[in-house]
């Protein structure tokens, strides 16, 4: 008999095992880009774990509450997105509502330590919300002009009959897989987390909040491949989503080893310039 | 509900594969004391590679086990020969790959021509 | 002696308290969802609210413990070593 429960938990304990195991690929493809043998692939999944059991104090400048919350509601966040996409194939709204709160976290968890590093961090992630949202909304207002619904199950149903979506919605695929960009870390847009703030906006969430932090990114990372391949490649079998997710992460971290770190302004202007071109020439080839 | 069992198996892929890297971690740490500077093919290892992926991509031929147990076992291995320290289980990944590959062309074309 | 050993060790259990009471309160939700099987928003409530509170509570009461003369420092002066 079905079990609703059982299928989250199942779902949040692939997201989050998956997640951690493609983002230590993603750093040994850097690395080996980089001529280095770099890291063993689960290297992230024991950073996660060490850093869980690992002391995590409260510095007196920290509002505590707000600190905790918000590791908390980045938690919250990304099990919702594991169920609206794995559970119920819901509504693309809702992802963009999640991928728009995890910027306020973002945001957040550098002003609620008190930290002049998390602080700086803050500013510049502003920065990258005001940039990355439109890129990701761009995205989902091309698939909507293109199949008139924003339900991933009816998607699904579209590409089935129609054939994938990549072909019919390129641009659309284009700034969402720039999207994904911006997530992967050592990214060319990734100047919230810069070395010369230390780590950004998780400077001072440090021990088991941090290991919490990159569980829920984990999730974050195998959320948007997972959406990247059903929106765009149509309905794929277990064994097309892992191929897919590998190939997507060699793609990423081949960039992320290429690229270098592009300053505030030449990030927010390289990705509101892919936004533009993207739905501006997704509407001319509609109309054309 | 089927989809249900089919991520059912897919976590327990997952957590093998987990097990087994550590293992390979371990081992390996235990066994070369330095980084990767000597280039040479273990022997043991290349049977557990050979073993692993050939488990894991020839799984069809093996039907008197149920295939889930079949592709553990398979993910085990080849997890153990991958995640050895940084530089070790690379000659011996390959090898095993592509002798499974050979094995799985050399059986599908044999279906298809019965 | 005594009584300030003991204030020490309330300081310290008020964290620990909240945090046990936390994660036995996350695994009867999350057991209740399993096996009782209420309504779909039920579960998804208990599920979004719940799985990071269990892990939050798991967290607090497994991590680490600084050592007493290093703890005033951290809490007090963050920023020393940057």
């Amino acid at each position: 008999m079905y079990n609703l429960m059982a299928d989250i938990l199942i779902n949040v304990c692939i997201a989050f095992l998956a997640g951690s195991l493609l983002l230590g690929l993603h750093r040994k493809i850097m690395a080996r880009v980089q001529s280095r043998p770099g890291p063993p692939i689960i290297q992230y999944l024991l950073h996660s774990l060490k850093f869980f059991f690992k002391e995590s104090s409260f510095p007196k400048t920290v509002s505590k509450p707000f600190y905790l919350a918000i590791v908390v509601i980045l938690c919250g966040i990304w099990v919702t997105a594991v169920i609206v996409t794995n559970v119920v194939y819901g509504s693309l709204l809702l992802i963009f509502g999640i991928y728009a709160v995890h910027k306020i976290v973002e945001h957040n968890s550098g002003s609620s330590s008190g930290s002049p590093y998390g602080k700086l961090s803050c500013v510049r992630a502003v920065y990258s919300a005001a940039s990355e949202l439109p890129l990701f909304g761009g995205s989902i207002l091309v698939l909507y002009l293109t199949v008139h619904t924003m339900d991933i199950g009816q998607i699904i149903s579209y590409q089935a009959a129609h054939g994938p979506l990549i072909f019919a919605a390129p641009l659309a695929a284009l700034m969402f897989f720039v999207t994904i960009i911006t997530k992967a870390p050592y990214s060319p847009f990734g100047i919230t987390l810069g070395k010369d703030i230390i780590s950004g906006f998780e400077t001072e969430h440090f021990g088991f909040l941090r290991g919490f932090i990159m569980i829920s990114e984990s999730m974050c990372w195998y959320v948007l491949l997972w959406l990247f391949l059903t929106l765009f490649f149509g309905p794929l079998s277990i064994i097309g989503y892992v191929i897919g997710m590998i190939v997507i992460t060699c793609i990423t971290g081949l960039i992320s080893a290429t690229t270098p770190m592009l300053n505030p302004n030449h990030s927010v202007m390289s990705q509101m310039t892919i936004t533009l071109i993207g739905v501006v020439g997704s509407i001319a080839l509609m109309i054309i | 509900m089927s989809i249900m069992i089919e991520k059912l198996y897919l976590l327990i892929y997952l957590i093998v594969f987990v097990a087994g890297a550590i293992c390979g971690l371990l081992y390996s740490y235990q066994k070369h004391i330095e980084p990767y500077v000597v280039k040479e093919t273990s022997i043991p290892i290349l049977i557990f590679a050979i073993i692993g992926w050939f488990l894991t991509l020839n799984y069809g031929l093996l039907n008197f086990i149920p295939h889930f147990i079949v592709i553990s076992i398979g993910l085990f291995l080849v997890a153990f020969v991958l995640d050895m320290r940084p530089g070790y289980g690379r000659k011996e990944t390959v090898i095993g790959i592509i002798i499974s590959v050979i094995i799985w062309f050399f059986t599908q074309c044999l279906f298809n021509i019965m | 002696m005594f009584s300030l050993f003991v204030h020490e060790g309330e300081k310290m259990n008020k964290t620990k308290v909240a945090s046990s009471i936390l994660l036995v309160v996350s695994i009867i939700m999350i057991l209740y969802a399993l096996i009782f099987t209420p309504a779909d928003w039920i579960v998804y409530a208990i599920a979004i609210i719940f799985i990071p509170f269990f892990i939050l509570s798991l967290g607090l009461l497994t991590m680490a413990k600084p050592k007493n003369d290093e703890k005033e420092e951290r809490i007090q002066e963050p920023f020393i070593g940057y």
